[in-house]
């Protein structure tokens, strides 16, 4: 008897259905809502907080590095300069100097006026006269950027003090002394003033255009110089003689927009060519390399012919061998039972097309190394990117025979559809190498790229890449040659 | 109305496991039956029973991401549902276990033969008995386990299991031949 019952029991109970399914489903939903209506907007939150972080720590970078400069320069009083003060005794000797510094044009035009009044007073002769005018010059911005040089300070010196001689007959001999290659570490800084003035680049041969800009036509250029404000004399005594470091320095951080044309590649799947847009912005951790990030969208689509991507074929392989018999290898469980509660439509349903399309939000993360920043934009970049998908849709496509129907063969697409369904972190390896052009002071970049998927994505954890261009402007804001 | 479309279990799990709220649905509904069973067998009324089998629901999908899909959900919802049942009465099943248990009282429903018996027969049948008596009966008569588990389950030494079994199924023999007889 006691087996009567048991069999009874379980007979009895293991086929219970009491028909009120849908009432007690409505009764869970009331308990469990949250996790399933939750999870998008936690995403999107997720989302929008990384995105607004990026914004906000670039806009602090960039903002703060002028900032800093500034302070540099605004912070280093003229006095306490070692080279100010080898000049200080001079200034307070020296009229001349004074004005020179504190008045404008008008104060500088009088300086050059009094010293050609002296020498013309003095009956200079007429052929000297140019060569004084500019020793005249070469001795206002000695005084007033650096007493290093020597024998323009002794010709300085002697002519406002009233000597009427001429000591330096050769505009030559000028040129020579002032020459950066031939100067010591002190007259270097003095003439770092000079090249200050934008007429002459340091990367270039100082040599020459030193020459080119210490022969005036007449002293007003010269003293032009003289009235630069004094702080730009001491922060470029900051700057190094290495030629490397008056090179080229980009923005700290610099924007850029993009598309991207790709290809989405994964096995057993056809290539499907899709877009998508972003933003990115650069963060320069050196001259060389580069932090770059931002944020894409872009559309991806898979489409696998008559077959289930190898991911769901490994996690289906033992349920199609229990599923159903008259479903093929092919065949995916999603519809086999579905056709088997039909008994027409259980005779021969097949998988006849599979395909994924999914919104991806990517934010790369690369670290980018640029050859020559100063002269091209080309680089390499490596790095990872992480996302979600802002909607997955999976649609397989059945096909099955109905004997009795008008038409045999008929086809059926069964549909998931998913959004914001899991963030994935660092699972796709992104290479890339860019090059272009500078318009304006901005790039428009060439890029072409590789993402490699490192594992499966989206809720099917399908592994695919892509590889494609992108057509980048780089916005590079402020850019400064030293 | 339509039939609800039935679909493969594996493709469900798979679905569900990914967090498809659809797919639970239909989960659900394809198992809701087999879980209300399990559940009446230990919560004995109907209100208690759907309770059980929605918690019990609510755990899978919340760890389904734990569930081997290789093993057969049914045996997965089995266990969850009997330990979700258990819980909820295990505050009776306390209490039960200081009561005097001969407390068999007679029979309401009418049944003659054993294969006549149906789900609210066996019921009714069930709540004759006591909580720990009939918890007990479907922890190893239906459900396979064995009295050491039992005895884990329920905090009980295993002999105080085979004791209660023994009383159970003494008891349910009594009331099904007082009813055959009472019918034949």
């Amino acid at each position: 008897m006691d087996n009567d019952l048991r069999n009874r029991i379980r007979e009895v109970f293991d086929n219970y259905d009491d028909g009120h399914a849908d009432e007690g489903w409505q009764l869970l939903r009331e308990k469990y809502p949250a996790k399933a209506r939750r999870r998008p907007v936690l995403w999107l939150w997720l989302g929008s907080a990384a995105a607004i972080l990026l914004l906000f720590i670039s806009i602090l970078l960039l903002n703060k590095k002028p900032e800093k400069e500034n302070k540099l320069v605004g912070n280093k009083p003229a006095i306490n300069h070692p080279i100010v003060k080898s000049i200080e005794p001079q200034k307070n000797s020296n009229n001349i100097v004074d004005k020179a510094n504190n008045a404008g044009n008008t104060a500088a035009d009088d300086v050059i006026n009094n010293l050609q009044k002296q020498k013309l007073a003095n009956n200079q002769p007429a052929n000297h006269s140019r060569n004084n005018i500019t020793k005249a010059n070469k001795q206002s911005i000695s005084i007033e950027t650096s007493n290093a040089i020597a024998n323009n300070n002794g010709i300085a010196d002697k002519k406002i003090g009233g000597n009427n001689q001429p000591t330096v007959s050769s505009p030559e001999q000028n040129i020579a002394t002032i020459n950066p290659t031939k100067t010591t570490e002190k007259q270097t800084v003095g003439i770092a003033k000079i090249e200050n003035s934008s007429k002459i680049d340091s990367s270039a041969n100082a040599s020459a255009r030193s020459m080119a800009t210490v022969k005036p036509s007449n002293g007003v250029n010269m003293l032009d110089e003289s009235k630069q404000p004094n702080k730009t004399v001491f922060a470029e005594n900051e700057v190094p003689n290495n030629k490397k470091d008056l090179g080229y320095k980009g923005p700290a951080v610099s924007f850029g927009i993009y598309a991207a044309t790709y290809v989405n590649y994964a096995s057993k799947s056809n290539n499907q060519i899709n877009e998508g847009i972003g933003i990115s912005s650069d963060v320069r951790l050196s001259r060389k390399l580069n932090l770059s990030t931002g944020i894409v969208i872009g559309q991806n689509s898979l489409n696998y012919n008559g077959q289930l991507p190898p991911e769901q074929s490994k996690l289906l392989a033992p349920a199609n061998s229990s599923a159903s018999s008259t479903v093929s290898n092919k065949t995916s469980a999603l519809a086999a039972p579905a056709y088997a509660a039909n008994a027409f439509f259980a005779a021969t349903p097949s998988l006849k097309n599979y395909t994924a399309s999914l919104v991806g939000l990517e934010i790369p993360i690369n670290m980018k190394y640029k050859f020559n920043p100063e002269k091209s934009a080309t680089f390499v970049s490596i790095g990872v990117s992480s996302g979600t998908f802002i909607n997955e849709r999976y649609t397989s496509t059945y096909a099955y025979t109905t004997p009795f129907a008008s038409n045999p063969s008929q086809t059926t697409d069964q549909s998931l559809q998913q959004k914001f369904n899991s963030f994935y972190f660092a699972k796709t390896l992104n290479f890339s190498f860019g090059t272009g052009y500078r318009i304006s002071g901005n790039d428009l970049i060439i890029e072409p790229f590789l993402k490699y998927p490192i594992e499966g994505l989206g809720s099917q954890q399908i592994k695919f890449g892509s590889g494609g261009v992108n057509l980048k402007f780089n916005f590079q804001g402020r850019r400064r040659h030293d | 109305m339509h039939p609800p479309q039935r679909i493969a279990e594996d493709e469900l799990i798979r679905q569900c496991k990914a967090g498809s709220l659809k797919y639970q649905e239909l989960l659900y509904k394809q198992f809701y039956g087999y879980a209300m069973g399990i559940g009446l067998r230990y919560s004995l009324n109907r209100d208690d029973a759907l309770e059980v089998v929605n918690d019990a629901f609510i755990k899978a999908f919340n760890s389904m991401g734990n569930y081997d899909i290789t093993k057969p959900f049914k045996a997965w919802l089995r266990t969850i549902v009997v330990n979700t049942a258990i819980d909820r009465r295990r505050k009776d099943l306390k209490y039960q276990l200081n009561i005097e248990l001969d407390n068999a009282g007679p029979i309401i429903s009418h049944v003659n033969a054993m294969d006549s018996l149906g789900v609210q027969d066996i019921l009714n049948m069930m709540k004759e008995l006591p909580v720990m008596q009939i918890t007990i009966f479907n922890l190893y008569e239906i459900d396979g386990y064995n009295h050491d588990e039992i005895a884990d389950m329920l905090n009980i030494p295993a002999s105080s299991s085979r004791v209660y079994l023994s009383r159970a199924k003494e008891k349910l023999r009594k009331l099904i031949k007082t009813e055959t007889q009472n019918h034949g």
